[in-house]
């Protein structure tokens, strides 16, 4: 029997989050492979299947994280073409600032395994509801932290700005846990030349488990250096500008608009 | 499945438990032990992790890189000094 690979979310709070596709999936598996967020969540995990391997033991500090996935996939990827029914659960969704299921699908599909995602509910998704934002409002821009401050980007201050994994904000070895007051101070000072210093940000952390109290600490921006960053902290720095009309572009949709009205209200011959 | 874990499961997934005097009523039927229910009502996670012997240690959330190309995802058996200098040759 040819093996198969579905990578599905379980959601960010144990029990809430979990579809029922993904669930079933889960519960058929020969091999579920899991990267939880806590040891609860890992624990109710292996409770809906007979074989739950966590791969959480590939984690070392000061081992490149490159590595790291890449060995994650080749466990998973070795069971799919041992022939077996492989699932690999991920806290969260499993394609969102996640790339061991995007590289494991990938690398399945060039292999000519079968291989699918199932969405689940990302941190992103309980930032919205927790916090009242709604991206639609002004827009909204996401950035792995330390790719915004590696690269040139066009930062809009007049849209929602959210960086995740701020806790590791500026490593370039790709191996640390997390980095200090020196990498953060880079990061304020990028943020200053668009923001002031006393610009109210959220700190936020969603609800691993019931239990859990929904972290929403407003900080002003300069504060961020010393302020407690876990790896489950996600910054969301709000607009601090308004949006700002775009008067050519308005003018040529005006013409347009003269231009439909016009045609609208010549009058209609019809052949008899 | 640990009763426990259960309990979160449920206190998660169930509405009715929303109210505060039908939780109480549940937590003293549940089948777990006073300091985990202690742990529950003061909503101590830390404190109802202690009460599970074998519950799994968790050593990172990262699930992504900063930058990453093609060749990255290949790139297994490279120091990862190597692997460093690449990407950052690539990034600047
Ligand atoms: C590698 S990403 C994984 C995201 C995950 N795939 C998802 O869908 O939510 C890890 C980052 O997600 C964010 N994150 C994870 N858990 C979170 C939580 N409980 N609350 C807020 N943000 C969280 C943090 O920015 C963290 O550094």
């Amino acid at each position: 029997m040819s093996g198969s690979l579905v990578c599905v979310g379980t959601g960010v709070t144990l029990g809430a989050h979990i579809s029922p596709i993904a669930r079933s999936h889960i519960e058929q598996a020969e091999v579920v492979f899991s990267l939880m967020a806590n040891g609860f969540a890992e624990k109710w995990l292996e409770a809906m299947s007979n074989d739950v391997r966590s791969l959480q033991p590939f984690y070392q500090e000061g081992k490149n994280r490159n590595i790291t996935y890449n060995e994650m996939v080749e466990a998973i990827l070795t069971e799919v073409r041992a022939g077996k029914k492989v699932v690999a659960a991920f806290y969260g969704h499993p394609g969102v600032f996640a790339c061991i299921s995007h590289r494991a699908i990938k690398k399945a599909k060039i292999e000519e395994l079968p291989a699918t995602m199932e969405p689940g509910i990302s941190a992103e998704d309980c930032l919205y509801a927790d916090l009242g934002i709604d991206p639609g409002r002004t827009g909204c821009s996401h950035f792995e932290t330390s790719q915004f401050m590696f690269y040139k980007r066009n930062i809009d201050n007049s849209a929602f700005l959210i960086l995740w994994q701020v806790a590791l904000a500026g490593d370039q070895s790709f191996a640390k846990f997390s980095t200090g007051r020196a990498y953060r101070q880079v990061l304020v000072d990028l943020l200053l030349e668009h923001y002031p210093s006393d610009h109210q940000v959220i700190l936020y952390q969603a609800k691993g488990i019931a239990i859990d109290t929904m972290r929403a600490d407003k900080i002003h921006l300069s504060e961020l250096i010393d302020a407690e960053l876990f790896m489950h902290t996600t910054l969301v720095i709000p607009p601090s500008e308004k949006m700002q009309p775009n008067d050519k572009v308005l003018a040529l949709l005006a013409d347009i608009d003269k231009r439909e009205v016009k045609q609208n209200n010549r009058p209609k011959f019809s052949l008899v | 499945m640990n009763k426990v874990i259960q309990v979160l499961e449920t206190m998660a997934t169930d509405a009715y438990l929303v109210n505060k005097e039908n939780m109480t009523t549940f937590l003293t039927t549940a089948e777990i032990t006073t300091e985990q229910q202690q742990a529950i009502t003061e909503k101590n996670a830390d404190k109802l992790a202690e009460t599970i012997a074998d519950l799994p240690k968790i050593i990172s959330y990262s699930q992504v890189l900063p930058t990453e190309d093609d060749q990255q995802e290949d790139d297994n058996q490279e120091s990862d000094n190597e692997s460093i200098n690449k990407l950052l040759a690539s990034s600047f």
